[in-house]
């Protein structure tokens, strides 16, 4: 049975006034101005990672309410910042079933209000104990993978600042991105460091946002008024909970998975991908997802950066929208802004970054590697 | 558990008795393939294998300190440096004592 994305939404990224329900309204309100009938959604799913911003769990009835959706089944989903992605994994996996028509997957999170120090406490929640009374933050963790890297393949900060720079390129073109406009390296490289040697400008920024995404079967996308893209796969993975227990940790073995299964279940080998939304939260995690997606060769996956093939331009555009280091990076909301953006340039209407492709695939991840989603979505 | 031994003075992981794989802390399971695993105590020098200069905390821990990842025989541990920087390939070995408020590990270079 088919499923369908039959359109989406997105607020504006970055750091905002409004709450969490008025930016879950601002992404909402897209959606239904795109023409599509939102009351067929049987159903709501909720990414959000953690109520310590906004004091606030019971996200599933609190968006069933502010869009209107009482009374229907709703409730929150999270792997930390895979919540996104694991809202429409469920929306996926509920129509799927058949056990409703449409559902409506929802990513939302308010940051901005809390201090660096809360939101960086409340993102080691996302790791083991024994790392959090350590006091190896999240930033540490994704730094000592970067040093290991580096140490293992020669690539240097500069390559890792190579991904900041591309992604800031890419969201100069995006209205709705945190960051418009362009670094150099130099800016990268003379940023001051935040867990060496990871520095501000290779890391995700702390923003506020929320996206949307509608989820229907075949049946239903076929009577809706707006393009639809349909999900060829949905795969999640899991790995250890402290990086410090993989036997090496530069290998994202859940994103592997996760890809792997996703690949088989499309019948797609990597080349069959035209546009990739992955989860840059830390420029060396991008590298990465090139390795763990079959782009590269593992260890190589910073030259393709220097290569240019990851640009818009290049041969596999990765992260048209800047990714979560420039379009911004609101945790529960990212699964979904990277399936925004996928919905986007599958139906040419990524204006001023269209890259014309068929087939795209989302990576998005939570703890450090440790739960993976990946959806490949084709245009239909 | 893990606090318990750190009270004794003692690091301990876990052991699997099917696949032979090293973790920690120690839990009945393996973590890596669901097999018995069984409790080991922790060799006391190690070396490391990454490590970061960390400047923005959780408010706990004040800045800037060291972390690592550094082996012990088998087990892999992130933990605190306390007391210097540290490379990738120096060998530490693990203490027990004061950490930020709690009784807790740390790695010290050798």
């Amino acid at each position: 049975m088919g499923v369908f994305i039959i359109g989406v939404g997105m607020s504006r990224i970055g750091r905002r006034e409004e709450d969490g329900r008025q930016l879950l309204l601002e992404a909402y309100r897209e959606l239904v101005e795109m023409g599509v009938d939102t009351a067929v959604a049987e159903a709501i799913y909720v990414g959000v990672q953690s109520e310590v911003y906004e004091h606030q769990i019971m996200y599933g009835t609190l968006a069933a309410e502010a869009l209107g959706l009482l009374p229907r089944e709703a409730y929150r989903v999270e792997a930390c910042a895979a919540a996104g992605a694991l809202a429409l994994r469920s929306a996926y996996m509920a129509v799927k079933s058949g056990e409703v028509k449409a559902a409506l997957a929802v990513g939302v999170e308010k940051m901005t209000a809390a201090t660096t120090e809360v939101v960086t406490d409340a993102l080691m929640a996302a790791s083991h104990y024994i790392d959090q009374r350590s006091g190896v933050t999240i930033p540490a963790h994704y730094a000592m993978v970067a040093r290991r890297y580096m140490y293992l393949y020669g690539a240097s900060e500069e390559d890792l600042c190579m991904v900041a720079v591309k992604n800031h390129r890419h969201a100069a073109r995006n209205p709705k991105a945190h960051f418009q406009r362009a670094i150099t390296p130099e800016e990268c490289l003379a940023s001051r460091p935040i867990a060496t040697p990871i520095k501000l400008y290779d890391a995700a920024p702390i923003s506020d946002g929320a996206a949307v995404a509608l989820v229907a079967s075949e049946e239903v996308a076929k009577k809706a008024p707006t393009p639809a893209v349909e999900v060829i796969a949905s795969a999640v993975a899991t790995d250890t909970l402290s990086a410090s227990q993989r036997p090496d940790i530069t290998y994202p073995k859940a994103v592997v998975e996760a890809a792997t299964k996703a690949y088989n279940r499309a019948g797609l080998t990597p080349k069959a991908v035209e546009v990739a939304e992955v989860h840059d939260a830390f420029t060396i995690n991008e590298v990465l997802m090139y390795e763990a997606l079959g782009f590269a060769k593992r260890g190589e996956g910073y030259k393709l950066v220097r290569e240019g093939a990851t640009s818009l331009e290049g041969s596999i555009p990765v992260n048209p929208s800047g990714g979560l280091k420039a379009r911004g990076h609101p945790i529960g909301a990212t699964g979904l802004a990277q399936i925004y953006e996928i919905y986007l340039q599958l139906t040419g209407r990524a204006y001023g970054r269209n890259t014309g492709a068929r087939v795209g695939i989302a990576v998005n991840e939570g703890g450090v590697n440790s739960a993976a989603v990946v959806h490949i979505l084709r245009a239909v | 558990m893990t606090l318990k031994y750190v009270a004794e003075g003692r690091l301990v992981g876990g052991r699997c008795v099917k696949c032979g794989g090293a973790f920690f802390p120690h839990s009945p399971v393996c973590i890596y393939c669901g097999g018995e695993a069984k409790a080991e105590d922790v060799p006391r020098r190690g070396v490391v294998l990454s490590y970061s200069v960390v400047h923005v905390s959780n408010g706990r821990f004040t800045t800037p300190y060291t972390v690592a990842i550094a082996k012990f025989g088998d087990f892999q541990l992130p933990g605190y440096v306390k007391e210097g920087s540290v490379n990738i390939g120096d060998e530490v070995v693990w203490e027990i004592g004061e950490l930020e408020g709690g009784r807790w590990y740390y790695f010290k270079k050798l």
